[in-house]
């Protein structure tokens, strides 16, 4: 990768970064649930950024490059922990993309993508598992009792709920795959024949 | 005129306020109630330090959230939705060492920033990126307001009916931006030499005083209280 | 005299077709290029080829080589050559790294590996000689975009470079940051640096020039020295005018007939306001400019008539809400990329309730004609080019219906011809809508104004600009009248 393709998947990193912070903002309303659903939205709507840097950036590390930086801000924010979890999902999403010329492979991308934010998604459950629930009644014995953290517990993290969050998580990020796609023909394909309306 | 003291008199580093926060993230999670005021009241001292007036309205924040927290715990019962955003809160509240020391950390400038990263032997090309988040999220923030004047005056904007072209309407002038900032930063970087191989400077002294080490001690000890309370 | 830069390009291609040819010259240390032409002529290829960013950062064929300081440009070892050649680009704020000035400046030094007590002393010293001392502890994102490129420039400074390259330095500048511009260029030439701009305004260099290289169509026209830069130079080539304090507005005055009216608007904005109120009144074939220094709230005049922001206090004669004004007002934005939703140009023009509207798509097709931009009739309009974005945001307003017109800047960084394009479609405008012109293109406003608003801190007052030009110059100078 050149200096400046380093340089044009940051500042779409910060795209990708900005739509996920006003999605974000959208899903707080949601409380604790809003942790589950703000990834899967922005799984949905940052897709087409993923799909043009492909597209436009079709080199060796492209992918990889987006998910450490998001990573690596995501730590200077205070969550260490996402920085493992970012380096694997850009890693497993260059794996899946394969040889070097799929990097406008739709199909490949696709799936490359859905890899990737499934893994980012899970960031929620690892946040709120490391956290521990049992954690908050250690540090806030007045305000968040034993019994609390049993029922917060039950919410999530029983194996029902959790599935419906990983299938919401798959279905956003195969949606958005079909958007990212949509978009990259409607505006950045070059070769794509346009019918016009004057002659 | 806006001066950033920080940076001025660089008192604290990055990399001290990074190792802190890495001790931090260890210790948040099992912190009892004493380590966790501890960490709070030490993230305030040092952002006291650098970034008073954020300091203030970071204060009032916390303030009031954990003003909330209180009357839900003591007014409501906890479940179902309430209790979703009863945790969320608790959770910020938890966090809330970790995330002053966030606050500290994005004041410093673009080059304090790299110039650590750099001495981590991180690859330049990370450094770069890095920065560029920081350099260019306000600026984005900016743009998705230009944009919006510009739907304003073709009388387009959000529609429910039309969430696709909603989303478009958005999303495609910032890729295009980030396309065209992306030719312009590089032409820029490029001549200003960024690529020369040769040990780089920084502009700002990066180096190590007692108050680094003092702060990174303190982290030490608030880890020490937390294993010693473990076992 | 020493030759500081020598270029010999034979052939210069890329996909294809040819883009530079024949390209000889050279250049003696302490002289002052300029090198000018239409848009697309090839003048920003041939600055790329010179400061290494072609083959570097853009791809194509050479076939030549340029030297500088006595050594081929590809000898140089990556970087190296930000040593020897300061660069300041067009664009004054994606330009920018760093968060705060006097970083930004430094970060030449710190690229270079130099000691930070030097670096320290440079830029301070750096700041000083451009006279943007006060501003070291600012935000770039912050300052005015003349203080940018002061920024820019100061920091060519930081290494003592002997070369300095410009590329439309004044583009999006107003006239007094233009004259700022140009004393300091004038201080670099004293300095002894050897200075190349690619520029299409020639006012401000005409007397400092040594040289001015004229391109077409990737060839080398003519080369002249500043002597031979007479009116007949300049009309047989198309050029912008050397001298831009004898021009002479051409423009009737405009017909009796009231079509607007502003009554006792305050120019307020985000706790900024100017003491007096605006009042005027446009008639049919009128096309007023809106002149006042940098930040005396033009372009916040411009939102607040558009209904982009509310007005605090005055009245409009087409809406009383900020959504009438919105509906009854087209404007073209200084920014004019943040115009552009749809995925082409013809798209961006014709409305979907238009499209079997055979009068408005001929209407359309005449226009994209004559603003020469129907062949990218199909592009994206954001891989257009600077001037063809401002063409097509142009448009974008002519063609919606509305009761006023509002263009804010249309021409920053237009050729020309181009200039021309747009002031002719402007006067064929106003016999049916008045327009509100921003503009510190003095050619364009005696081209296409009948009248001019004066903002200012001590006062607004509207006069003709026939009979009134050299006031008008005054007035852009002193920012008074």
């Amino acid at each position: 990768m050149k200096l400046k393709d380093v340089i044009t998947v940051s500042l779409l990193g910060v795209v990708g970064f900005v739509i996920s912070m006003v999605s974000g903002m959208i899903t707080q309303v949601f409380g604790t649930y809003g942790v589950f659903v703000h990834v899967s939205i922005g799984s949905l709507l940052c897709a087409p950024v993923y799909f043009v840097m492909c597209h436009k950036i079709p080199k060796r590390g492209t992918i990889f490059i987006y998910y450490l930086l998001a990573g690596i801000i995501y730590s200077l924010m205070g969550f260490i922990p996402m920085l493992p979890i970012m380096a694997v999902a850009g890693l497993l999403g260059e794996l899946c993309i394969g040889n070097r010329e799929n990097y406008m492979n739709d199909g490949k991308i696709s799936i490359s993508y859905v890899i990737s934010q499934v893994i980012y998604a899970l960031h929620g459950f690892f946040f709120i598992l490391f956290l521990g629930v049992e954690g908050l009644t250690k540090t806030f014995p007045n305000l968040f009792t034993v019994e609390k953290a049993q029922m917060v517990k039950d919410t999530f993290f029983n194996s029902k709920n959790m599935a419906i969050i990983l299938s919401v998580e798959v279905i956003a990020a195969i949606l958005g795959t079909m958007l990212g796609k949509y978009i990259y023909n409607k505006f950045f394909n070059k070769n794509i024949k346009r019918e016009g309306m004057l002659s | 005129m806006f001066v950033d003291n920080v940076k001025r008199k660089i008192q604290i580093k990055p990399i001290s306020i990074g190792v802190l926060m890495v001790i931090y993230t260890s210790i948040v999670f099992f912190s009892t109630m004493l380590v966790y005021w501890l960490m709070l009241l030490f993230s305030f001292v040092l952002l006291i330090a650098v970034k008073k007036k954020k300091s203030i309205s970071l204060f009032i924040f916390y303030i009031i959230l954990f003003g909330l927290i209180s009357l839900v715990s003591s007014k409501c019962t906890i479940s179902g939705w309430i209790g979703s955003i009863y945790t969320m809160g608790l959770i910020i509240l938890k966090l809330f060492p970790l995330w002053t020391l966030a606050v500290i950390l994005s004041s410093f400038g673009t080059s304090a920033i790299i110039y650590s990263l750099r001495s981590l032997q991180l690859p330049i090309s990370l450094c770069i990126g890095v920065a560029i988040f920081f350099r260019f999220i306000p600026e984005y923030r900016a743009y998705l307001s230009e944009i919006n004047e510009g739907l304003k005056t073709r009388n387009m904007g959000l529609s429910i009916i039309r969430p696709i072209h909603s989303l478009e309407i958005y999303l495609v002038p910032m890729i295009y931006k980030a396309f065209e900032t992306g030719e312009i930063l590089s032409c820029a970087l490029i001549t200003k030499g960024i690529e020369y191989d040769c040990k780089k400077t920084s502009y700002e002294d990066l180096s190590f005083t007692w108050k680094d080490y003092g702060i990174i001690l303190v982290g030490l000890v608030f880890l020490g209280i937390t294993i010693w309370k473990k076992l | 005299m020493e030759k500081i830069i020598k270029v010999d390009i034979e052939n210069f291609s890329y996909g294809g077709e040819t883009i530079l040819q024949d390209i000889h010259f050279s250049v003696e240390k302490g002289e002052f290029i300029v090198i000018t032409g239409l848009s697309g002529c090839g003048k920003t290829s041939l600055l790329r080829l010179l400061n290494g960013l072609i083959p570097n950062l853009y791809e194509g064929n050479i076939n030549g080589e340029i030297n500088i300081l006595g050594k081929p440009v590809s000898d140089y070892k990556k970087g190296e050559i930000a040593k020897y050649v300061g660069n300041v680009f067009q664009n004054p704020n994606d330009q920018f790294f760093a968060k705060e000035v006097e970083n930004e400046v430094a970060l030449i030094g710190e690229n270079m590996g130099m000691d930070r007590p030097l670096l320290h002393k440079r830029v301070q010293n750096a700041l000083q000689e451009i006279g943007i001392a006060d501003l070291k502890n600012k935000k770039v994102r912050e300052i005015s975009g003349g203080q940018k490129q002061k920024v820019a420039i100061a920091s060519t400074l930081v290494f003592d470079s002997e070369i300095i390259f410009f590329d439309e330095p004044s583009a999006n500048l107003d006239y007094k940051a233009i004259n700022d511009l140009e004393k300091i260029l004038k201080y670099l030439k004293e300095q002894g640096k050897t200075i190349i701009i690619a520029e299409h305004r020639l006012s401000y260099l005409s007397q400092l020039l040594n040289r001015l290289i004229l391109l077409k169509d990737g060839k080398i026209q003519a080369i002249f020295s500043s002597e031979e830069l007479t009116a007949d130079v300049k009309r047989e080539n198309d050029l912008r005018s050397f001298n831009n304090q004898n021009l002479k507005s051409t423009m009737e005055d405009p017909d009796n007939y009231q079509m607007i009216s502003i009554e006792d608007v305050y120019v307020s904005n985000k706790g900024y306001s100017l003491k007096e109120p605006v009042n005027f009144t446009l008639n049919l074939g009128e096309c007023m400019a809106l002149i006042g220094e940098n930040g005396i709230g033009k372009t916040t005049l411009a939102k607040e008539l558009t209904g982009l922001i509310p007005m605090r206090k005055g009245k409009t004669s087409y809406g009383q809400s900020t959504s009438s004004r919105l509906s009854n007002v087209a404007i073209s934005l200084q920014n004019c990329s943040n115009m552009f939703f749809c995925e082409t140009v013809e798209k961006e023009l014709i409305p979907k309730d238009k499209n079997k509207d055979q009068q408005y798509l001929a209407e359309v097709k005449k226009y994209l004609i004559e603003m020469e931009l129907w062949d990218k009739r199909m592009l994206n309009p954001h891989d257009l080019s600077g001037g063809e974005k401002q063409r097509l945001a142009l448009l974008i307003a002519f063609l919606k219906d509305s009761k006023f017109i509002i263009l804010d800047e249309p021409t920053a960084g237009l050729d020309y011809r181009r200039m021309v394009l747009v002031a002719d479609a402007i006067k064929k405008k106003i016999r049916s809508t008045p327009v509100m012109l921003i503009t510190h293109d003095i050619e364009l406003m005696f081209q296409t104004c009948n009248t001019v608003y004066l903002l200012s801190k001590n006062g607004n007052k509207k006069i003709n600009v026939r009979g009134n030009e050299f006031k008008i110059l005054d007035f852009f100078k002193q920012n008074k009248y």
